[in-house]
């Protein structure tokens, strides 16, 4: 390889994209989420198929709706869990071998934003602009660092737009690359396929007509439901759109559209591409002729389409848009590049907050008062004005142990082959790094064969979609007298709500300056013990 | 006049992007640490405070939801009109409910559920930051006894705030608990029709 090649800004961006999202990746444990998708995998390489059972433990977050009497795992697609497993075929059951791959496919997405704009606008100063702002940007390193379908997601929403813009009208692969990059979306998360493919859809007939041959539409869209029926029979997709509400639909709405700008697009950004495309929604003749901005147009109008979709799911969460981070790190590295041509002082000015500060995002939210700052968030967050690459290298250099880690040091240490551990939260990290039975959590009803040896109450209070107490609370409240039959030992670490969750509202770079509880854990008292 | 009023646009762009840079600088949290630390009992009681406002609000539309509720249910007659009333207080709600009274009904219970559930949990951020107050600092209660020589104003006023948050989440408990239990009956009961 020439030097020059070898030192080219993408690959110098490159570099820098490994380094943020390889080093240190095992700092912290799995938090229950990824533990969920890490404990699957382990029994695929035991069982061959995700089963939520082992023997010993249940997998289960849902009060066991995730599984039949087989206890195969039929809630959420089984493609993370089958790339999890493959890494811990070959890298053993390690917290790195678990988060490796998906690392990899978040590189993956940054060098794929480069060659989609390169490749096809031929401005190289765009694509690397969009490249270094998904490098940059610490909530995509988050979700990219988790043993989650997140950048898998994303890669292949990326993927499919590769393809769309390549000649798949008539040539075989970019057409068999559109194929297998949106059936495989739906395999990485159903939600994810049903919000991005049908407005991408519905957006390209209208800004692209030309381009969408009826034959070859239809053989694709036949091809890709052959891929995804297998799943829709096999998943309890229905089962969980039961739990669908209408009148949640606004709240949703106002949720994502706050994310977005809260995170992914300032709303200056957002106010100017209305501005400019005001024209758009009344005309045809609005509709930017330049081969760039269209494109931009047609993303932008992807992610507003895709938000509308999610939010008639019952659960809005910021990580069902990690797929749309790419899509907007073009969007804006387009708007970066124009004020840069448009005024020189303006476009480095605007660089230098996107890349480096989210003060472009939060402060003309702070103006209008509309910023989701919630209780348990601290200066040291996301959510307060601050230079996230700092706070993310902070956390990479100086990890501190997290609630999870303590957790499960702690039982390493002090538990004894048999133990029985209820939990009211984080049992499903337990499972995957101790030998005990855990239960608890949100497993559900809880029937165990005789009182658990250790019980953690933990501060947070979980409840189910009834909006009632989890089990795991009721039980210990209603079951056990903790202060007859245990010993409760206070523990100098503070009670965190989740520990490695990468959904800016929680992930704590830094501990708190101040713990609002600390860990309480109860030991069964023996016989002798328990005497008055 | 057409360069004027490029010239006056680029700058106000670099103006505002400028404004924005200030602000973050003056924002930056080591910046505010060394201004107000977040260890500083004015720091907390200034969340506290935020808290309890929340707190009431909450628990002044959860209480609101519920009286909705218990009107929902005495009026479930054959004549299901739109009332003016309680149009402007639920228009989405009391717009759907002639439509669909049982879907109207099941939702409002559930957003009931939800108000509630976010005040329980404010509830809970506001126990854990007056039970998180140092227990040496000079202004937590347990410090008050008559050996002690006589307190600053600055503390005694800080006392005098400690207490009346204390006061106001016995107070908001209460309430919660009381709308708990009226969710509850309403819910056994629920919509006869």
């Amino acid at each position: 390889m020439r030097v020059d090649r070898l030192f080219s800004p993408i690959m110098i961006i490159l570099a820098l994209a490994a380094f943020l999202l390889l080093f240190g990746l095992d700092n912290r444990p799995f938090w229950q989420d990824e533990a969920e998708t890490a404990g699957l995998a382990k029994n695929i390489l035991t069982y061959g198929v995700p089963r939520a059972y082992d023997g010993l433990n249940i997998i289960s977050q849902e009060q066991g709706r995730e599984y039949d009497a087989d206890f195969l795992w039929r809630w959420s697609p089984w493609l993370q869990i089958y790339v999890a497993a493959a890494a811990f075929r070959l890298g053993g059951l390690t917290t790195f071998a678990g988060r490796l791959p998906f690392a990899l496919m978040g590189l993956a997405c940054i060098f794929l934003v480069y060659q989609l704009v390169r490749r096809n606008f031929g401005d190289r100063t765009w694509a690397l602009c969009a490249a270094t702002l998904l490098t940059c940007s610490v909530p995509f390193l988050l979700y990219a660092r988790q043993c989650r379908y997140y950048s898998l997601g994303a890669l292949f929403t990326l993927m499919s737009l590769y393809a769309f813009k390549e000649d798949w009208q008539s040539k075989f692969r970019p057409a068999l690359l559109l194929c297998l990059s949106v059936g495989f979306l739906f395999y990485t998360n159903y939600l994810l396929f049903f919000s991005y493919v049908m407005p991408a859809l519905l957006v390209g007939i209208w800004l692209y007509p030309r381009e969408f041959p009826l034959k070859r539409t239809t053989i694709i869209t036949l091809a890709t439901l052959i891929i995804i029926v297998p799943g829709l029979l096999l998943f309890r997709i229905q089962e969980q759109s039961n739990i669908m509400n209408l009148i949640v639909i606004p709240n949703n709405l106002e949720n994502y559209f706050r994310d977005l700008i809260q995170y992914v697009i300032p709303l200056p950004i957002v106010v100017y591409l209305l501005w400019r495309w005001r024209r758009v929604f009344w005309t045809r003749a609005g509709i930017p002729g330049e081969s760039g901005e269209k494109f931009i147009l047609f993303l932008g109008v992807i992610i507003v389409g895709n938000i509308i979709f999610l939010s008639l799911a019952p659960q809005s969460e910021h990580r069902y848009l990690v797929h749309l981070y790419p899509l907007c790190a073009i969007i804006v590295g387009w708007v970066i590049l124009r004020a840069w041509r448009y005024d020189k002082i303006s476009g480095v000015l605007l660089a230098f907050l996107l890349f480096f500060t989210n003060w472009l995002y939060l402060i003309p939210m702070d103006w209008l008062q509309i910023t989701n700052r919630p209780n348990h968030t601290n200066r040291q967050m996301l959510t307060y004005p601050n230079l996230p690459l700092r706070l993310f290298l902070a956390e990479l250099f100086s990890p501190y142990p997290d609630v999870n880690r303590n957790f499960i040091r702690f039982f390493q240490t002090q538990a004894r082959p048999g133990d029985l551990i209820l939990t009211t939260y984080g049992d499903l990290p337990l499972q995957f790094y101790t030998p005990f039975q855990v239960i608890g959590g949100l497993q559900g009803k809880l029937s165990p064969s005789r009182p658990p040896d250790w019980v953690v109450s933990r501060y947070e209070m979980r409840y189910n979609r009834d909006y009632q107490l989890q089990d795991a609370e009721k039980f210990i409240r209603e079951k056990l007298s903790l202060t007859a039959d245990y010993q409760a030992i206070i523990l100098p670490w503070e009670d965190e709500p989740f520990g490695n969750r990468a959904d800016p509202y929680y992930h704590r770079f830094v501990p708190a300056a101040r713990s609002l509880a600390q860990v309480v854990i109860y030991k069964k008292l023996t016989p002798r013990q328990n005497v008055p | 006049m057409s360069l004027n009023s490029v010239t006056i646009k680029k700058f106000l762009l670099t103006a505002g992007l400028l404004i924005v840079l200030g602000q973050g600088l003056w924002q930056l949290p080591e910046l505010q640490d060394y201004l107000s630390p977040a260890e500083s009992m004015e720091f907390i009681l200034k969340r506290a405070s935020k808290e309890c406002l929340r707190i009431k609000d909450d628990l002044r539309t959860l209480n609101e939801r519920v009286d909705y509720l218990t009107w929902f249910q005495a009026h479930n007659g054959p004549d299901q009109k739109v009332s003016a009333d309680r149009l402007s207080a639920f228009p989405f709600s009391e717009s759907i409910r002639p439509l669909g009274p049982r879907y109207s009904w099941h939702t409002n219970i559930r957003l009931a559920h939800q108000n509630r559930l976010k005040v329980e949990r404010k509830l809970r951020y506001l126990e854990g930051l007056l039970k998180n107050i140092d227990e040496n600092s000079p202004v937590h209660p347990s410090q008050d006894s008559p050996a002690m020589p006589a307190k600053t104003a600055a503390v005694s006023s800080s006392m005098k705030q400690i207490q009346q948050f204390q006061d106001q989440f016995i107070d908001y408990n209460a309430k919660l608990m009381e709308l708990t239990k009226q969710l509850a009956r309403l819910e056994n009961n629920g919509y006869k029709k």
